[in-house]
């Protein structure tokens, strides 16, 4: 049965705005009397601060404050209280803000930076995981001395910030009882988000608490971290999110706030503070490089028995969302299979290199490319159909997965099938060589993801005086159609047009509070708040509508928008007419709130991280590609792809493939082509040529996706999530297609063509 | 945000080349390069001079072989069906450079003048046998094109002197050309290899004369001498085309990178010289 | 000379303005004119997203300085709507789904409203072709160049 207008494919809200340029990005605000930041960046990746002067730039007329470490000792952090705002005695990267200036226009800013010397004196680079594993140098003297917010466990005396372990069954019984293993390993290279947008500031700040504009991802999570490090009441602390410009998780963190805010203070003014597409690269946050080490056992009819991981993050020079990163994935690390004895050793591990943070699905496509690159090596010893092997262990509905928990609603068969009939897997050989001597071959690649579980969302429902409802809700649009979907959920319970009911922009000052846009929550947990308050604001209706009429409240019905009276049935009022009818005038403001949180379902995992529900719910989808290689150039071109996810109920089929036709690009440029590559602890291709995402020509093949729609008990109208989803199996399914094609098995994320041509050397 | 400058605007040559004498001012065309490196901090300049005032330097003529003018735009190439059929290699380099926002601006004098390993209109406008002409102080002068480079970066323009004009021959009858540009990304790249080609056939198909040019693998664009020498009265076979690619990997001398080694670059220039002068063949049959 | 007094017609209008000849024409844009719909992505030429139009042609604004408009003509996403009424281009991305965080949008617009002026028949590889210096994060493009050939069709009268 459909509920309009969930199914819909309803026009996104915020498009006129964005089609003629009205909505206002970070970068469109301004605050009368402002002041430009700039800021002095590390040329070191690793080195002593032997003295900084700032004299000859506070000469400079027109400049209005200038701070480096010495004079502002504040440190932050999400998860551990770590980073400075200013390196304090030591740069720990590349890029890393030394000192900066807040002057009346942004050249004069830019002028007087170039004038604060610094002097350094290098020290040994910690370089690579096993350069931080190694203890060649310490990127930080001692990671116990700092605060640590929770969900961190970093070891003393080491380079490690964070541990996971997940254990379940007995991983030496299960190699026992494998006929066949296969053993290998892959590295993910460090990339970055990109967005179009890059990090954007305004503060207008004092002692007492500041406002800050910004293009936020989490504002109530900024808020939290910045009324922290500079000791605000966290009521003084404003959040003013403007649009964003795109975000994957680079929006996530305080990043630039903390900066606009010290000057703010310095200079007694607002301060904007932009990064340059250079400074983004350098100094803003990325997807940390990330290596495997992976055991996979089977039997020889092609069940799965044992899998051990062991994993080490990069999560650079400070510990940001890194141990989320070690915490997410891991749960996800062993792929939506069913494996009887799974062993999880997971650490992140800092180095001189800018700070990793959540990248569209917090590690799932690293992981991905790990059990999966497994699985296709797996099959091909088994000498079995990769998808037939997928199909014979992929967890259904009752089985017991790694983290302990007896599974339902899981669409993983379905979206296995559905998307190698994608690229026509059935009827293609698993690799072979065209007319003209290209090598082509198929890969398939799937995952399996959580969503950030215990969190808590609420949602305020106003009717106007026309009828026509605002939402104010913490979610942020980033594209993904939140706005149009929340709207659409409460307009299947208050049966009106969903035209008629807006989503009010975000601000920590009168937004009802939500935890964060991250981990493809936003439609499931906002959507269940926002059928809470609209099913308030219709109880609250109808009283006005019983006095209107003169009837007695209990004779009032409502259904299908519209409500009714048992006791006189010419007696109908629409929704939409609400406005019209008169019912509010005078009287009290119709307004509900709807509050939704995942506490009480949660069962608080274990040490070795079983849980009999560590999730709201999971995801899982797969992916299919088919490649076509140049053996003499190394080159790679993506024919097809075929793509399934499980989105539980597509609210809004279109912005649900949109999401996905989105994602399936931006996993080509990871596959293939991405890569932040530091040289000497410099990164040496900060800038959009260089760093190469795809364009438009890169993005020419053939897209075949289907929505599965296994719905989940405890999403609104069954939802589960699709922000993230798309990205994850895409890497994979393009390299393992790659190495089906080069009957050579890669890796890496990317896969260059370098390595494609000189493979097996 | 650009470092702040002087702009001077001249709208004519003599006055452009006193200007650059007395200033050691920056010449400006399509600003797709200096502009660039401006804004993220790297290149300050105290004196631009902005040459797109002077009328003298834009346009191109094709009666008598191809004449350009400095400032022409690569996007007029890459829309001169005149050009894409006599100029094949040279309508392909220009028609990959940037974007059509960077075509539109970028000049293929500029394209020169900023000698680039990896410049797209180089290695055609080299297998075309192009020179310079070169205005300054004290007059003009012509440069073959082959010897406009000493360096990366660097060229022989003295210091009062401004590239004018390019004097490109016309392709003979018989003749065909073909650019190949190697790119990790399918648009907005610069050339990780880049390979000319210019054939002429006699009659009996067999090469009368061939040029092969090859960037972003030696620090200037290079000609692969040794490998045209030895294709003259020879049929493009498999035995001579295998030659060939030992020959022209022996002369080029590309250099390991972050954005690539040594050796990927040889293999690319074994195989893309190949493609390229079969496609350049073919041209010349009037088969492609 | 360090500063100009120019004279430009933006969206149809003239403004009359001294300006520092540093200033990039995108700058002048948004912080002269407050005509912030026109983006700054990269200021390298690298991501199109600052492209307006400019006497007929697509060029990013990051790399043309403010005094060359001096005596031209500049289009941006805000003169591209005919007043309340959006443009049938914008329209067309409205309808293909072409939008997601919209960063991207105003330069993809107007690129395609020069390809579109200069070509009202083109392949779908050309449309392809066309936006190639217009970086996109989040669609991935096929929407977009949907969007793009809808509008020539109904610019040639085939719709």
């Amino acid at each position: 049965m459909s509920i309009y207008p969930i199914g819909e494919c309803l026009p996104r809200k915020d498009g006129r705005a964005k089609v003629t340029g009205k909505s206002k990005f970070g970068a469109d605000w301004n605050v009368t009397g402002q002041l430009y930041a700039a800021v002095l960046h590390s040329p070191h990746g690793h080195a002593k601060i032997l003295s900084v002067d700032v004299s000859e730039a506070k000469k400079l007329p027109g400049v209005r404050a200038v701070l480096c470490g010495a004079c502002c000792e504040v440190l932050y952090g999400h998860m551990l209280v770590d980073q400075p705002i200013f390196a304090v005695n030591k740069v720990r990267y590349y890029g890393e803000p030394v000192a900066a200036v807040a002057a009346d226009d942004l050249r004069t800013a830019k002028e007087a930076v170039r004038l604060i010397k610094v002097e350094y004196e290098p020290l040994p680079l910690v370089d690579s995981i096993d350069d931080a594993l190694s203890k060649k140098a310490m990127v930080h003297d001692d990671l116990m001395a700092y605060q640590a917010l929770g969900g961190v466990s970093p070891v003393a005396g080491t380079n490690i910030v964070d541990t996971y372990t997940l254990k379940h069954g007995d991983i030496d019984e299960g190699f026992k009882q494998a006929d066949v293993v296969v053993e290998n390993e892959f590295y993910c290279a460090m990339g970055q988000h990109t967005p179009l947008e890059t990090h954007v500031a305004i503060a207008d700040a004092d002692e007492h608490g500041c406002h800050v504009y910004t293009p936020a991802q989490s504002p109530f999570m900024i808020r939290g971290v910045l009324a922290k490090a500079f000791g605000y009441r966290v009521d003084r602390v404003r959040v003013t999110c403007t649009e964003i410009g795109g975000g994957f998780g680079c929006k996530v963190e305080a990043r630039l706030e903390p900066i606009a805010i010290a000057l703010s203070r310095a200079a007694r003014k607002p301060v904007k503070i932009e990064n340059d597409r250079g400074e983004e690269f350098e100094s803003a946050l990325c997807r940390g490089p990330v290596r495997f080490r992976m055991k996979t056992g089977a039997t020889k009819d092609g069940k799965l028995v044992a899998q051990h991981m062991l994993i080490h993050w990069d999560t650079g020079a400070y510990t940001t969302f890194g141990p989320r990163i070690n915490f997410n994935a891991g749960f996800g690390a062993n792929g939506p299979y069913h494996i009887p004895n799974a062993f999880v050793d997971s650490y992140v591990v800092m180095t001189n290199k800018t700070l990793a943070t959540a990248y569209r699905g917090f590690g799932i496509t690293e992981v991905a490319c790990a059990h999966e690159t497994q699985m296709e090596a797996l099959a091909e010893k088994l000498g079995m159909d990769s998808l037939e092997f997928r199909l014979k262990n992929v967890l259904r509905d009752g089985m017991e997965s790694v983290t302990g928990e007896i599974v339902t609603s899981m669409g993983g068969a379905e979206c296995l099938e559905k998307a190698a009939e994608g690229i026509g897997w059935k009827d293609k050989p698993r690799r072979w060589v065209t007319e003209d001597g290209k090598l082509r071959g198929k890969g398939l690649a799937c995952y399996m993801k959580l969503t950030g579980t215990p969190s808590t969302t609420s949602a305020m429902l106003r009717v106007n005086d026309d009828g026509t409802v605002t939402l104010l809700e913490g979610s942020r649009e980033l594209g993904q159609g939140v706005e149009t979907a929340l709207p659409q959920i409460a307009a299947s319970v208050l049966g009106m047009n969903p035209e008629r009911i807006l989503m009010s922009p975000v601000d920590t000052a009168f937004t009802p509070y939500d935890k964060t846009t991250t981990a493809s929550r936003s439609t499931f947990h906002g959507g269940n708040a926002v059928m809470l308050a609209a099913k308030e604001i219709i109880e609250k209706l109808k009283p006005l509508v019983a006095k209107k009429w003169k009837v007695d409240l209990a004779s009032i019905v409502f259904k299908d928008g519209v409500f009714t009276s048992k006791n006189n049935n010419t007696l109908t009022l629409h929704m939409d007419d609400i406005g019209k009818s008169g019912i509010m005038k005078e009287e009290p403001p119709v307004l509900a709130t709807g509050t939704y949180g995942t506490k009480a379902l949660w069962d608080a995992p274990d040490k070795y991280h079983q849980s009999k529900r560590p999730a709201a719910f999971w995801m899982i989808g797969a992916q299919a590609a088919e490649v076509e290689i140049d053996p003499k150039t190394g080159t790679t071109k993506i024919i097809r792809m075929g793509a399934a996810h499980d989105v539980g109920k597509a609210i809004n089929p279109d912005s649900c493939r949109q999401q996905i036709e989105g994602s399936l690009v931006m996993g080509v440029g990871n596959a293939i082509m991405e890569e932040m590559i530091y040289q000497d602890g410099v990164l040496v291709n900060g800038n959009l040529v260089d760093y190469k995402i795809p364009t438009s020509m890169d993005a020419d093949f053939e897209m075949n996706i289907a929505l599965v729609e296994k719905p989940d008990p405890e999403g609104p109208h069954g939802v589960k999530g699709i922000g993230e989803p798309g990205l994850a199996p895409t890497a994979p399914s393009i390299i393992n297609a790659i190495s089906a094609a080069c009957e050579h098995r890669f890796t890496t994320m990317p896969v260059k063509p370098e390595d494609v041509l000189f493979r097996g050397e | 945000m650009l470092p702040a400058f002087e702009l001077l605007t001249p709208t004519t040559i003599a006055e452009a080349c006193k200007m650059k004498l007395e200033t050691k001012g920056k010449l400006l065309a399509g600003g797709t390069d200096i502009l660039v490196g401006m804004h993220g901090g790297k290149e300050r300049y105290e004196t631009l001079i902005d040459l797109k005032g002077i009328e003298e330097l834009k346009g191109f003529d094709t009666k008598d072989g191809l004449d350009f003018g400095a400032l022409t735009p690569h996007r007029e190439f890459e829309q001169s069906a005149l050009i894409k059929e006599r100029y094949t290699a040279l309508y392909e380099g220009c028609s990959q450079v940037g974007s059509s926002q960077i075509r539109i601006r970028g000049t293929v004098g500029g394209n020169i003048c900023n000698a680039a390993p990896s410049a797209d209109s180089i290695g055609p406008l080299l297998v075309f046998g192009a020179t310079c002409v070169i205005a300054g102080a004290d007059g003009r002068r012509e440069v073959p094109l082959s010897e406009f480079f000493t360096g990366p970066k660097k060229t022989v323009l003295g210091e009062s002197e401004l590239l004018e004009r390019v004097l490109v021959p016309s392709p003979v009858n018989g003749s065909g050309s073909a650019y190949t540009k190697y790119t990790r990304r399918r648009a907005m790249d610069l050339a990780l290899l880049g390979v000319s080609c210019y054939v002429v056939l006699d009659a009996k198909g067999k090469i009368e004369v061939a040029r092969i040019a090859l960037t972003t693998a030696a620090p200037t664009p290079i000609r692969a001498t040794n490998a045209e020498e030895f294709l003259v009265g020879k049929t493009l076979d498999d035995a001579v085309l295998g030659e060939i690619s030992e020959l022209v990997a022996k002369q080029a001398k590309p250099r390991s990178s972050w954005r690539s080694s040594a050796e990927f670059r040889i293999e690319l220039v074994k195989e893309l010289t190949v493609r390229t002068l079969r496609l350049a063949e073919e041209r010349a049959k009037g088969e492609a | 000379m360090t500063h100009k007094t120019i004279k430009a017609t933006v969206n149809g209008e003239v403004y009359e303005r001294t300006i520092p000849v540093c200033m990039t024409l995108a700058e002048f844009l948004r912080e002269e004119l407050g005509l912030t719909g026109t983006k700054i992505g990269c200021n390298e030429g690298e991501c199109g997203a600052c492209t307006v139009i400019i006497s007929g042609k697509p060029m990013n604004s990051c790399l043309v300085l403010a005094v060359e408009a001096d005596g031209a003509e500049v289009l941006t996403i805000e003169g591209v709507s005919q007043g309340e009424k959006l443009h049938p281009l914008q329209q067309a991305f409205l309808d293909a789904g072409a939008i997601q965080c919209g960063f991207c949008t105003p330069g993809m617009v107007l690129t395609a409203k020069a390809l579109i002026e200069e070509n009202p028949n083109p392949t779908e590889a050309e449309v392809r072709k066309g936006i190639e210096g217009n970086i996109c994060r989040c669609t991935g493009y096929n929407r977009i160049i949907d969007a793009i050939m809808n509008e020539a069709e109904r610019v040639r009268g085939d719709k």
